[in-house]
């Protein structure tokens, strides 16, 4: 069976390539969902890529113009392509006077019409007393699927019906997509679920999405998609830290190529410092891009002026790059593909995330956190990046629900700062955990000489 | 009262446009597309055509096509409605009276049906008043009452 890309970023992934040519689907879920924009964003999308021309076939549903005027501000909608190569009809009166075989005998018609090879259904009510009881529902499903399968067409039926869901095994379809808006306290998140997928695999389970002018995106599990990349490689090249003494006490010279390592401490405790004194050893070679969602680019550059640390040189010469991240309801799944995409487009070796809790304080945390940050430490590690993430506690607990102990298991080196007292020299940091060697040392008073300062 | 034919596949349009339409004083003639309308076309002449462009069945622009290919009715003004662009609709059919863009005003309309109504279709070319308040509606002119 032929596959149809859609096109739709995130979604041909979790389809394991696309719809099938042939085949029928359900969009299903509560109205404004987003399940209008997929439809006409695969339209529109076909379109450009192939010249396929699309049948829009509204029931009860928004009226055409108002649909079109929504659909303005989407950068895969054209103008010029309004009822030539999607073609808008309502198919109510129809469904009024006829019923829905008289839907069925209209979508075969205008398809032969107008040449289209792909059609969508819009407005399927699974509570409208009109359809009648699900046997109806199921009887023009099956309908619209042996007309698809006839004419080589695909077709997309998009369903709402409040909390009711078509039963997936007694349906003859050939896809089931149910989307859903999750409320999470004050904050919501939209999912999709391929609960029913004939010809292939799936990513199965929930994913997140988001809508955005460019249309619908989604986010397969980062965890969940199967592994393309080569392995990560074991290194046993040093990447300075810029402590001089964990330097000196790790015997390679610092960080391991590609190790992760994370920084614990209470908030006032060095965690920034010492992310500051690792991304200012980055050189133009070797890049370092350092997200924060508390302190501004310019306060960073600043605060490491203090300790002597070229913070601004780095910034000037390209070596160094500083995302402030505002703290938006992103998805977990969101956030880690916004982080391997920027490390991709940066070309990053080094990378610092300031501030692990602000991933933590997602609605997924709690259930996947653990596996999510063992597959996105693992993404790092073989692109070659040696990263750096700072964690308070207090925060973590608050945001995630979790330990700091369980996620300090995914990383190769773990170090805590502590403040030690003025009697004892001020802040001190602790070196819990190293993989790959034993270190000389294990504890190190952090005062301004303890940093490396190289050269702007 | 005037009779006006007017076709629209969408429901919820069909039944505001009807109502818009009989406020103003016409009766009207329903179709729900091309086919159905030229049925209805059978009967009592209209004194104007109120068209969607794309609609199942027969679109306005085929409608069009036939209405002027039939001397009894070649004179009766069509205005046309349209999401699409109104390059598309002139690709399939020109030879309409008026263009409206949806999604509309529907004082606009009232007044280029209220024009087409009164006057008539001017055959060869299309009547400067209708392209002057076109023109206002395409640029999103407020209109003052007809």
């Amino acid at each position: 069976m032929k596959r149809r890309a859609t096109a739709v970023p995130g979604l041909d992934e979790i389809l394991h390539g696309g719809l099938f040519e042939g085949g029928v689907y359900i969009l299903e879920g509560p109205p404004g969902v987003g399940k209008t924009t997929l439809a006409n964003q695969i339209a529109y999308q076909a379109n450009a890529h192939d010249g396929t021309k699309t049948l829009y076939v509204t029931l009860l549903a928004e009226s055409h113009s108002r649909l079109i005027q929504h659909m303005r501000d989407q950068t895969f909608f054209r103008a010029e392509a309004v009822n030539s190569a999607v073609v808008y009809l309502s198919a109510y009166r129809e469904l009024e006077q006829d019923g829905l075989k008289a839907v069925i005998d209209l979508v075969r018609g205008e398809l032969v019409r107008h040449k289209a090879s792909l059609f969508v259904v819009d407005g399927l009510v699974l509570e409208n007393h009109e359809l009648g009881p699900d046997e109806r529902v199921r009887q023009f499903v099956h309908g619209l699927q042996s007309l698809a399968s006839a004419m080589n067409c695909t077709g997309l039926l998009l369903a709402s019906g409040g909390n009711r869901s078509l039963n997936a095994e007694q349906t003859m379809v050939d896809g089931i997509f149910t989307f859903e808006d999750y409320m999470f306290q004050w904050r919501a998140e939209r999912r999709v679920q391929i609960r029913k997928f004939r010809g292939s695999a799936v990513e199965r389970g929930k994913h997140t999405f988001c809508i955005t002018d460019d249309g619908l995106r989604f986010f397969p599990r980062l965890e969940g998609l199967p592994w393309t990349r080569p392995e990560p490689e074991v290194s046993d090249i040093g990447i300075a830290t810029g402590v001089r003494a964990l330097d000196e006490a790790s015997r390679h010279g610092g960080f391991l190529k590609g190790s992760s390592t994370l920084v614990v401490g209470a908030s006032g405790s060095g965690k920034t410092l010492l992310a500051l004194a690792f991304a200012a050893q980055a050189t133009v070679q070797h890049r370092c891009l350092l997200l924060t969602s508390a302190i501004s680019p310019g306060g960073l550059a600043r605060f490491g002026a203090e300790f002597a640390l070229p913070i601004q040189d780095r910034l000037n010469s390209g070596a160094l790059e500083i995302r402030w991240e505002s703290q938006e309801d992103e998805s977990m799944d969101e956030i880690g593909y916004k982080l391997l995409r920027l490390v991709d487009e940066f070309g990053s070796r080094r990378l610092v995330i300031d501030g692990l809790a602000a991933l933590a304080d997602t609605v997924a945390f709690p259930e996947r956190g653990y596996r999510f940050i063992g597959r996105l430490l693992r993404e790092f590690k073989s692109r070659g990046i040696t990263s750096v993430f700072t964690l308070d506690p207090t925060i973590l607990g608050a945001a995630g629900g979790v330990s700091a102990a369980g996620l300090a298991a995914w990383f190769d080196n773990v170090l805590e700062l502590s403040d030690a007292g003025e009697a004892a020299g001020g802040r001190e940091l602790i070196l819990r955990k190293m993989r790959g060697v034993r270190p000389v040392r294990t504890r190190f008073r952090l005062d301004l000489d303890a940093f490396i300062s190289p050269g702007a | 009262m005037k009779l006006v034919l007017m076709v629209e596949d969408e429901y919820g349009n069909a039944e505001v446009l009807q109502m818009l339409l009989e406020a103003e004083g016409y009766r009207v003639a329903a179709a729900s597309n091309g086919k159905a309308a030229l049925d209805l076309l059978s009967g009592e002449k209209p004194a104007a055509i109120v068209t969607d462009f794309m609609m199942p069945h027969m679109t306005g622009a085929e409608l069009g096509l036939a209405v002027r290919a039939n001397p009894a009715l070649a004179d009766i003004p069509i205005l046309m409605m349209s999401a699409s662009p109104e390059s598309l609709v002139k690709g399939e059919f020109s030879d309409y009276d008026a263009y409206v863009q949806k999604p509309f005003v529907a004082a606009g309309l009232l007044r280029l049906l209220a024009h087409l109504v009164e006057n008539g279709r001017v055959a060869g070319k299309r009547d400067p008043e209708v392209e002057k308040s076109m023109r206002q509606l395409l640029r999103g002119v407020k209109l003052p009452p007809a």
